[in-house]
């Protein structure tokens, strides 16, 4: 018996044909197939024998063909999207890495903000900061292209713990590496890039679970829809919505509170009235947490007011805190003539 | 001994014209590297060449199949070591799909695991350099209407991540030392002499400054940046091209390489120069 049939030297799993002649499809020599078997005949009905009959044709197509599928050869090179946790943690083991969080409901800017740091970034339009690296370029590609959106209606509901290859966006973790012109000194960002109904939930439900990640931000922005603010009908709605989110903000990170950045867009629209600062500072001060507000203009409308990216690069600046007044190494000790600097060497003290 | 350097760029970045101008040099015998035996294979920089030797640059659309090899033994004129080298000359268009694919082909990926040496040529005033994303269209691209022209992936950002490909790929020296990357600027000679004194790093920083930075920033490769004129000039001038004709090609060319004591760039004829380096022999 050779492999497929009851007879030696059956040439069907070779060539695909019968030296004598028959049908594999309907051999009675072969294993599994014709009235031989038992199989079929033991089961009633037509139809049941016609299925058999057709699934024996098809098998019959299969034959000699590699019995295992060759694998799928995986890319050569990782992609350089979103990040997940797993290559975040990895990079964090080698070098010291500023944790962002970014909440903000939907449509507030909160993509706005990143694009409009990245195109600051790719057009070297940054007066304090250099770009240095990114293990997410794609991923800034992307968001800035508006390649990948959000499912639709559907956005997914959790970060993505390795990094695939998909139509559709992923939420998951941007990286930036910045060199701060003044001291050289080199920052590693990580800016998570998720929907805005993340942040709808966990006003209104309280779900956390999925933010988890931002316990550890050393700096929160929240991102503020400026025009929601500005407009008498919902600006309400907004502050009371907002404050609800420093509250949760506040249960989350209890142990370790960040520095929390109130970030409002449109800025194009004019400066934020007094009025309404004093009405989110009441808000600001019901929690136990550190506030700032900035004004941002991610893409400004109006040119004339203020130009597109303005604030971003306070934002960087705040949420990194800025560099160290660099001292003096050998202060001049030149001595005034007539001052009898010898002989009043250390008499003041 | 053996070696073997990666050559990559975009496409139109001045990748064959540099082989070809390379073997012409090597053949001169006058740079740090020389010929040291005639290749067994001729045919590509032959053919590669024969449109320098008319006085036109090999155009990309030229270019017939998505590789070929140049192999030659080289002398060092210094210590007077040899390796026969392998120089690829690999489509721009292969590179460009390289990056939006995340992958080539095996047989590539093994070549860049062997080599301890790239170059990686860009070209000033290409009509292909891809600009960043400007507000303009990003603004449109976050008002979700619809932009017509996409132009693709940006030429820096499909110049970091061919680093970053390096990075992952590239091998560490016989001696242990990292491997070395040569960036090219090409079409050196079109540039004002104010940018030529400033030399190609300070032009990176502003025309491309998300590749500068990644360039200040690379810590597991030994970086040098170069500019680089095939012929010496624009072969488009008629001017030019007519005494470039009669001179002949040797001696037209140079390398633009800032002086270790002085930190002035100046013009090196040996245009064998950035392979010297990259092959460190």
């Amino acid at each position: 018996m050779t492999g497929t049939c009851k007879i030696d030297g059956c040439t069907v799993d070779e060539i695909g044909k019968c030296a004598m002649e028959k049908d594999p499809g309907t051999c009675e020599h072969r294993v599994g197939f014709g009235s031989s078997t038992g199989t079929l005949t033991s089961f009633p009905g037509n139809a049941l024998n016609v299925e058999r009959a057709d699934e024996g044709e098809m098998q019959g197509q299969f034959i000699g063909a590699p019995v295992l599928e060759s694998t799928e050869r995986s890319s050569a090179f990782p992609s350089s999207t979103t990040l997940g946790f797993d290559v975040v943690n990895r990079l964090a083991r080698s070098r010291y890495v500023t944790g962002i969080g970014i909440l903000g409901e939907s449509n507030s800017g909160k993509t706005a903000c990143l694009v409009s740091l990245y195109l600051l970034v790719s057009n070297g339009h940054l007066k304090g900061w250099t770009f240095a690296d990114s293990a997410s370029l794609t991923g800034f590609e992307d968001i800035a292209r508006a390649a990948r959106v959000w499912n639709d209606g559907h956005p997914p509901d959790q970060i993505t713990m390795h990094t695939e290859m998909s139509d559709d966006r992923q939420p998951g973790l941007l990286h930036l590496r910045l060199k701060r012109r003044s001291d050289g000194k080199r920052v590693d960002f990580t800016l998570p890039d998720l929907p805005g109904e993340w942040t709808e939930s966990l006003i209104k439900s309280s779900r956390s679970d999925r933010l988890e990640f931002m316990k550890s931000a050393e700096t929160m922005w929240i991102v503020v829809d400026g025009k929601a603010l500005r407009e008498l009908r919902t600006r309400q709605g907004a502050i009371t919505r907002l404050g609800e989110l420093l509250g949760r903000v506040e249960e989350m990170t209890k142990e370790c509170p960040p520095k929390v950045l109130v970030v409002v867009t449109y800025r194009d629209k004019g400066v934020l009235d007094q009025s309404i600062r004093d009405r989110l500072e009441a808000e600001f001060r019901k929690r136990a947490l550190s506030v700032a507000i900035l004004e941002v203009a991610p893409v400004a409308d109006d040119e004339k007011t203020c130009r597109s990216g303005f604030g971003i690069e306070e934002l960087l600046d705040a949420s990194v805190g800025v560099a160290p007044a660099t001292a003096e190494f050998w202060t001049s000790t030149t001595p005034a003539p007539g001052a009898r600097a010898y002989l009043g060497y250390r008499r003041d003290r | 001994m053996s070696a073997s350097v990666v050559v990559l760029g975009g496409p139109d970045s001045g990748k064959s014209n540099y082989i070809a101008r390379l073997w012409t040099a090597l053949r001169e015998k006058k740079g740090e590297l020389v010929e040291a035996a005639q290749p067994t294979n001729l045919e590509f920089v032959l053919e590669a060449s024969e449109h320098l030797f008319q006085g036109q640059f090999i155009q990309r659309s030229e270019q017939t199949e998505d590789r070929r090899d140049f192999e030659v033994t080289v002398g060092s004129r210094s210590n007077g070591k040899q390796a026969k080298i392998v120089v690829p000359d690999i489509s721009g268009e292969l590179w460009r799909q390289a990056v939006t694919d995340l992958d080539v082909s095996p047989e590539l990926l093994e070549d860049m695991r062997a080599a301890s040496g790239a170059l990686l040529f860009l070209r000033e005033g290409s009509d292909q350099n891809v600009q960043p994303l400007d507000w303009i269209t990003g603004k449109k691209y976050l008002s979700k209407v619809k932009v017509t022209a996409d132009e693709g992936i940006p030429t820096q950002v499909m110049l970091c991540e061919l680093i970053r490909f390096l990075e992952l790929t590239l091998a560490r020296r016989p001696d242990g030392a990292k491997p070395r990357l040569a960036v090219v600027v090409s079409a050196w000679d079109l540039v004002g002499a104010d940018v030529f004194e400033k030399g190609p790093i300070a032009y990176l920083e502003s025309e491309y400054p998300m590749l500068a930075g990644r360039l200040d920033d690379v810590s597991n490769l030994d970086v040098q940046v170069f500019g680089l004129s095939v012929v010496g000039g624009n072969l488009d001038e008629e001017h030019f091209k007519k005494i470039f004709l009669e001179t002949g090609i040797d001696g037209n060319g140079w390398v633009a390489i800032r002086a270790a004591d002085t930190g002035m760039w100046t013009k090196d004829t040996d245009l064998t120069q950035p392979v010297a380096w990259a092959i460190g022999l």
